[in-house]
């Protein structure tokens, strides 16, 4: 088969794989050889989907013996099957860095013969990648479940950052949709990755030399939207990766129904991109805003109100913090008004050293003012109009929300355009 | 009313602030040469560049105020703009005065802009560290073109020198006619016109195909969003990719 025709196959095999990042490691490049990594992590392109590329993302081969529901490669499904030889892949991934097309490689790859098969055959390409082309770019390699922990001891000397797909929130969708995974499979070698992790940073406190292993972590991913899981469940067990497993990244990925004929998988998904932005809403809240998942979502309220983004939502069932006086309130108040992020509070708990900071000094300091007015004083002002009470501020907030706006009508719901029809509760998938 | 005028270098421009501050009038003018109008009211001055000066200014600026100012005054100053010159004086003037903390007053009229030029300058080279598209020439070198709106070749250089160690490359800026030379160890700023068109190597052109077909194959289409792509990546700079930036393929949309 040629090289072009391989290249489609896999990628398209792998372009579910949410996770492009190449963040999380600085390594300096050594002479004579080719690559470093820098910790922001570097896009070098965008498809046309607006996502961006930053690592070659392809699979070893997708030739499956596994027959999960929601995936393409399943074996049941018809398409051409096809699989890189080790030289290949490396040929393509050096050819391609050399041209500043990507920042590394992130190999995955369906399972073939056996889970240890599948494993040694992705941890021999990176380490002809790192061993013989001394290569020191970012590399992400995705770890098969029932993989033997040996081979995950020899893919982390390698690799950047290694990642396990918990592929569904519960166990019971996963036994429903993935019979031959079983969570006890993936949760192991998080278990294990997060151990070595562990050791090797300590061991790297004591002796500058010692082996990094998996030095950006490990990350995860879900689907969402192909089971009945509420986004309290999703977002509980987000925060559980985080806690127990110190994990860098949960990506969420919305099932979008496809035709087919299979009877486990909804055959309509309301919504499925607009539920997808909004829990990764919520992840950033859990991650760089010191919020709990308890305290957006419950048993009671267990689904996210999709026509404004979370911090609003927490923010109008809390209306009794605000108005927060911006000279004067604490970083991690601030941190809960909308439309103040991580920088903007930064810059006003810096600013407002120099003198009083008004209206528009927040503008400048970034803060989206259409957002955060309802919620602050600026000096004793308050800004939000007549708006005060809960409804009419989440009718603004709906009207000024940024996903809603672009959204294309059936996307959108009757309350927001009849607000005083509908109460200022979330009716929303109740 | 003078104006100090320099020979659009970055040491150029540290003599003529050293010279600014040595002089004590606050209301004269720094000016590059390429930019300077001249008019009836300024005495221009011109000041050639003194390795000596230039280097106290730094001294004072590292000791006082920290790397990360000279980063940001660098940067400012590689934008190229008219008012670029005038807001490193000042802004380093308030530094002086003030210490090194008053970037923190985000909405001083002088710190705001300053901070604003010299945010937007740093955004764009970290862009380009992912746009520039290296060529395989005939003779084995790399070979990218560009033309970012700031002049920010002396920020990539150093980036890809560590990168791409082992390869010889050139970084083209058509725009500006200059470009940045790796010869596996050092790189150098120097001018560049083309005059002959560029041969590739032989097995670029499929490599490039390569590319363009992993490009189609990634794209998902039931997200396409050709809006946000635009948003990620401005039209501008849509002509020195290798991938089709803004068009949806056949392959894609089937």
């Amino acid at each position: 088969m040629e090289l072009d025709k391989k290249i489609q196959i896999l990628t398209q095999g792998a372009k579910y794989d949410v996770s492009c990042s190449s963040s999380g490691v600085e390594r300096r490049g050594k002479k004579g050889q080719l690559g470093s990594a820098a910790e922001s992590g570097i896009c070098h392109s965008f498809t046309p989907d607006g996502r961006c590329i930053s690592l070659l993302k392809i699979l070893m081969s997708n030739n499956c013996d596994y027959n999960c529901a929601y995936c393409i490669n399943r074996q049941s499904n018809d398409v051409p099957r096809a699989t890189f030889t080790p030289e290949e892949l490396v040929n393509l991934t050096m050819d391609f860095y050399r041209r500043n097309y990507i920042e590394g490689l992130f190999l995955s790859s369906a399972v073939c013969n056996n889970p240890d098969h599948t494993m040694e055959r992705m941890v021999a390409v990176v380490r002809l990648l790192r061993k013989r082309e001394g290569f020191n770019g970012y590399i992400h390699l995705k770890g098969i479940p029932g993989a033997s922990e040996e081979l995950l001891a020899q893919a982390g000397q390698y690799a950047d950052r290694m990642s396990m797909n918990l592929e569904l929130p519960t166990k019971k969708s996963l036994k429903l949709l993935a019979p031959q995974k079983s969570t006890q499979q993936i949760t192991a070698p998080m278990h294990y990755l997060r151990d070595k992790i562990e050791e090797s940073k300590a061991l790297r406190q004591q002796f500058t030399k010692a082996p990094n292993f998996v030095p950006a972590g490990q990350t995860t991913q879900m689907m969402i939207g192909a089971t009945n899981d509420s986004d309290y469940n999703i977002m509980t067990v987000s925060e559980g990766m985080y806690n127990a497993y110190q994990m860098k990244r949960v990506y969420y990925s919305a099932y979008i129904p496809v035709v087919q004929n299979n009877s486990l998988l909804p055959t309509t998904v309301h919504a499925p991109l607009l539920r997808e932005h909004r829990l990764y809403q919520t992840d950033w809240l859990l991650r760089f805003y010191g919020f709990k998942t308890s305290e957006i979502l419950d048993e009671a309220h267990p689904n996210l109100d999709l026509e404004m983004d979370p911090k609003c939502y927490w923010a109008l069932n809390h209306l009794k913090f605000f108005p927060v006086e911006v000279n004067r309130a604490h970083i991690s108040l601030l941190l809960r008004v909308p439309g103040i992020g991580p920088t903007s509070a930064q810059r006003i708990v810096k600013g407002r050293r120099y003198g009083k900071l008004d209206y528009d000094a927040l503008k400048k300091m970034g803060v989206v003012l259409k957002r955060a007015k309802y919620f602050i004083l600026c000096d004793g002002k308050f800004y939000g109009g007549k708006n005060t009470t809960q409804a009419k501020i989440r009718h603004q907030l709906v009207i000024e929300d940024p996903v809603m706006k672009k959204l294309n009508p059936d996307q959108l719901h009757m309350s927001s355009l009849f607000p005083e029809v509908f109460s200022s509760e979330s009716l929303y998938l109740r | 009313m003078k104006v100090y005028i320099y020979d659009d270098t970055f040491k150029g421009y540290l003599t003529a602030i050293f010279k600014w501050f040595e002089n004590k009038d606050f209301e004269d003018d720094v000016c590059r040469a390429s930019l300077y109008g001249g008019n009836l009211i300024n005495r221009p001055i011109d000041v050639f560049t003194d390795e000596a000066c230039a280097a106290r200014v730094v001294k004072g600026v590292l000791e006082k105020l920290g790397y990360e100012w000279l980063d940001m005054i660098h940067a400012v100053f590689l934008s190229e703009l008219p008012e670029a010159d005038m807001l490193g004086a000042r802004a380093m003037r308030l530094g002086f005065k003030y210490g090194k903390s008053i970037l923190n007053d985000e909405r001083h009229e002088v710190i705001q802009p300053f901070l604003k030029v010299a945010r937007a300058v740093k955004r764009e080279t970290h862009s380009f560290l992912g746009f520039v598209r290296f060529s395989k020439l005939d003779s084995g070198i790399y070979y990218a073109s560009c033309h970012p709106t700031y002049n920010i070749l002396v920020l990539l250089a150093p980036h890809f020198a560590d990168r791409m160690g082992d390869q010889s490359w050139v970084i083209h800026d058509t725009g500006r006619g200059i470009a940045a030379f790796y010869n596996q160890s050092d790189w150098h700023i120097n001018t560049l016109n083309l005059s002959e068109p560029l041969l590739y190597a032989e097995d670029e052109m499929a490599l490039r195909n390569n590319w363009r077909g992993y490009f189609e194959a990634v794209t998902i289409s039931e997200r396409v969003n050709l809006k946000l792509q635009q948003q990620k990546i401005p039209k501008k700079y849509w002509k020195y990719f290798t991938e089709d930036i803004g068009v949806l393929n056949q392959n894609t949309i089937e």
